[in-house]
């Protein structure tokens, strides 16, 4: 494996070394996973706990990971916090109460499952 | 209903005359009163992962239950009037497809291998799936097909609008394959030697891949990939069938209609390369030679170098295949092109475009789906290097000026790219030239400058994703509505209604469609609806692609989308609602639907 990744990184060099830089930098995955992964965590708890939305959280990339913060119907903040890194461990309030603590990763895997 | 009599007698008349329908017959159905439908959907069951895996970290699927439509209120700054659900009115039913991937998966030009040098990078690269995407695309035309009627309003289906990566990589065979599947007929998704898989699937040294005869000494097998006799037989042998979409559907470009591997500027050695016979089987000396060719401008010097480097098919790891030359790699005009030799049912010729976008290599267009909705196509693939995307600076120029007729005119506009607010970075411009590229928080400013575009339909990252743009001032936005992908799990794409809830709000009600394949794979059942059932489960288990991510949340899937109403709806008449329904719904008649 070492091996193979030492040859991924040797012919993007290569491609470093003759192209744009512009081309270069696209040279990624697909994006969003990251942040989405926590998005998309956050909600399926906001769910299983029937909080009532009024503005969804969006999310945003912070020095420590990812911050998300939205509105629930009675005016009450939501707020999640998570790590830069899978599995992102990830803390989520309403109204200053924290209603759920864990990682996100969890969260998104047990989604896919059948209701136990 | 608010037609006159004479009008509804006409109406009929032309619509029979034009569908080649009785004229009695059609003015009975067209009589009676549109009803909810209770065909089945997510609303009803929807597909998840058992508890327990069945091996390694396998699991097959089971039914689940359904999810009721989630009201979103993120637009509106409030919750709605309960009294909208009895008041409301239907403007237009559609359907939503994007990411349909239609793999040849033996073509020479699918350069599996790569996954083998960096599996995270090239996760899309060889998925265990890839010889069933014209299984399951006509498992999905099955599903819209039942869903012609709208489980909301009772509203007839009126078109379907695709948002892209309907191709793999840049293939005529692939092209061809989709459009024929949505158009109807028949499609044998092989290339190459009759009936016989030549690919990674049964090379031993293609460890990277899933081999369904024997999984034992791949990376699939210790985590429990089944051993199924026979799969990749009969995926390349049997005819798959396709009713074909009973709607006329639109498409755009996608960044694997647009570069190779959906990443690549091609250049001669692959165009050569995808209809030669060799093919790679490991990673290792595939990549240079490839990438090389990539990143190099095509001098006379380099011209003579790549011709040379043709032979690279020669080099340790490369295995002999039967050419095709079917599998010619399409330039950049002959992907419209296909699009417009297509037969004008279900239509439109074209699917979007026209000769005039062939002859001016224009790849962008709208289309009026009524006199008061009009739907933007884009191009928003980046033709220099990388997946994601951008609109460059002459298509925002002319949406710009497009919305502003529209926002003058009182017409609700849509508008339909591949890439979406998340993947609309990308930067990467030639060597030498190329436009300005606008990015996603330019081009988010800009739609919000025009209230009557409502809705930004896309795909891209094969997650459902529902994405709220609100204006800074608190009035209303539009909705980004994002759909999974027909390749990597849960397959599903989606069903859009605008509806007039008469109250000075609108919604847009988003149902996730799955696919008609029964949830549960039966063993052993290679059926043409049993591989798509397949497909699905192992879709379900390939890590690689993230199928937790992708089925989105309860709010990304079965959800009504409030916003308050970007103009005086009353303004749009009933009767010219009614006018539209009446064509959609002797166009379904047309197709033996029951609309």
């Amino acid at each position: 494996m070492i091996r193979r990744t030492a040859l991924a990184i040797a012919v993007i060099a290569t491609v470093a070394a003759l192209a744009g830089c512009s081309q270069v930098a696209a040279l990624t995955p697909v994006g969003g996973d990251s942040i989405t992964s926590v998005r998309n965590a956050v909600y399926d708890v906001l769910v299983d706990q029937e909080v009532a939305i009024l503005v969804a959280p969006q999310c945003e990339i912070v020095d420590s990971g990812f911050s998300c913060t939205g509105t629930t119907v009675d005016g009450a903040e939501i707020r999640a916090e998570a790590g830069g890194t899978t599995p992102y461990p990830l803390t989520i309030s309403v109204g200053g109460e924290q209603i759920f603590s864990g990682d996100a990763q969890q969260v998104l895997d047990e989604a896919m499952l059948e209701a136990s | 209903m608010s037609m006159s009599r004479r009008r509804f007698i006409a109406g009929t008349a032309a619509l029979a005359a034009a569908w080649g329908l009785s004229r009695e017959a059609l003015g009975a159905a067209l009589a009676a009163p549109m009803r909810a439908s209770d065909a089945p959907s997510t609303l009803m069951q929807t597909i998840k992962l058992s508890s327990q895996a069945v091996r390694g970290t396998y699991r097959t699927l089971l039914a689940g239950a359904g999810e009721a439509f989630i009201p979103r209120y993120d637009l509106l700054g409030r919750t709605a009037d309960s009294a909208r659900a009895s008041a409301r009115r239907s403007l237009y039913y559609m359907a939503h497809l994007s990411d349909i991937h239609v793999i040849d998966a033996q073509t020479p030009a699918r350069m599996d291998a790569t996954q083998s040098i960096a599996p995270e990078l090239f996760t899309d690269a060889c998925r265990p799936q890839d010889t069933l995407t014209v299984h399951v695309l006509a498992s999905m035309v099955d599903s819209v097909v039942a869903a012609q009627t709208s489980s909301v309003t009772g509203a007839p289906l009126a078109t379907a609008l695709s948002t892209g990566d309907s191709a793999d990589n840049l293939s005529h065979t692939e092209t061809r394959w989709y459009i024929d599947i949505l158009d109807g007929g028949e499609v044998t998704p092989n290339t190459g030697a009759v009936g016989v898989y030549e690919g990674p699937q049964i090379w031993a040294e293609s460890t990277y891949a899933y081999h369904p005869e024997d999984p034992s000494n791949d990376v699939y097998g210790p985590r429990g990939f089944p051993t199924v006799p026979g799969m990749l037989t009969a995926a390349v042998s049997n005819p798959v069938r396709s009713q074909g979409l009973p709607i006329p559907w639109y498409a755009v470009y996608g960044n694997h209609d647009s570069t190779y591997m959906g990443t690549f500027r091609p250049d001669p050695t692959l165009f050569a390369y995808a209809v030669g016979d060799r093919k790679a089987a490991v990673g290792e000396a595939l990549a240079p030679n490839w990438l090389q060719g990539y990143v190099s401008d095509l001098s006379a010097a380099q011209m003579g170098l790549n011709a040379l480097r043709q032979q690279f098919g020669f080099l340790p790891g490369m295995k002999a295949v039967t050419p095709d030359p079917a599998r010619k790699l399409l330039e950049r005009t002959e992907f419209m092109q296909a699009h417009l030799d297509s037969p004008p049912v279900p239509g439109p010729v074209g699917h979007g475009w026209t000769q005039a976008n062939v002859d001016s290599g224009q790849t962008w267009w709208s289309a009026d789906l009524t006199p008061y909705l009009r739907v933007y196509g884009l191009d928003t693939c980046n033709m220099a290097a990388g997946a994601d995307g951008a609109v460059p600076e002459d298509q925002f120029l002319w949406l710009q000026g497009e919305l502003a007729r529209c926002q003058d005119e009182g017409r609700l506009a849509m508008v339909c790219s591949h890439h979406n607010s998340l993947t609309l970075e990308n930067d990467a411009k030639p060597v030498t030239g190329g436009q300005p590229l606008i990015h996603a928080e330019e081009f988010i400013a800009m739609l919000l400058q025009y209230p009557v575009c409502i809705a930004w339909l896309n795909g891209h990252t094969h997650i459902n994703t529902i994405t709220p743009h609100a204006r800074d001032n608190g009035n209303g936005g539009f909705w980004e509505i994002t759909t999974a992908s027909c390749v990597d799990f849960p397959q599903q794409q989606q069903l859009v209604e605008l509806v007039d809830n008469r109250d000075g709000t609108m919604s847009i009600f988003v149902t996730a469609l799955d696919h008609a394949a029964p949830a549960t794979w039966n063993q052993g059942d290679l059926s043409q609806i049993g591989l798509a059932s397949l497909s699905r489960e192992l879709a379900a288990n390939a890590w690689l692609n993230k199928p937790a991510l992708r089925a989105g949340t309860p709010l990304d899937r079965n959800v009504e989308l409030l916003m308050p109403a970007p103009i005086e709806l009353s303004a749009i008449t009933d009767a010219s609602v009614e006018a539209e329904q009446m064509k959609a719904r002797a166009q379904l008649l047309a197709h033996g639907g029951a609309a």
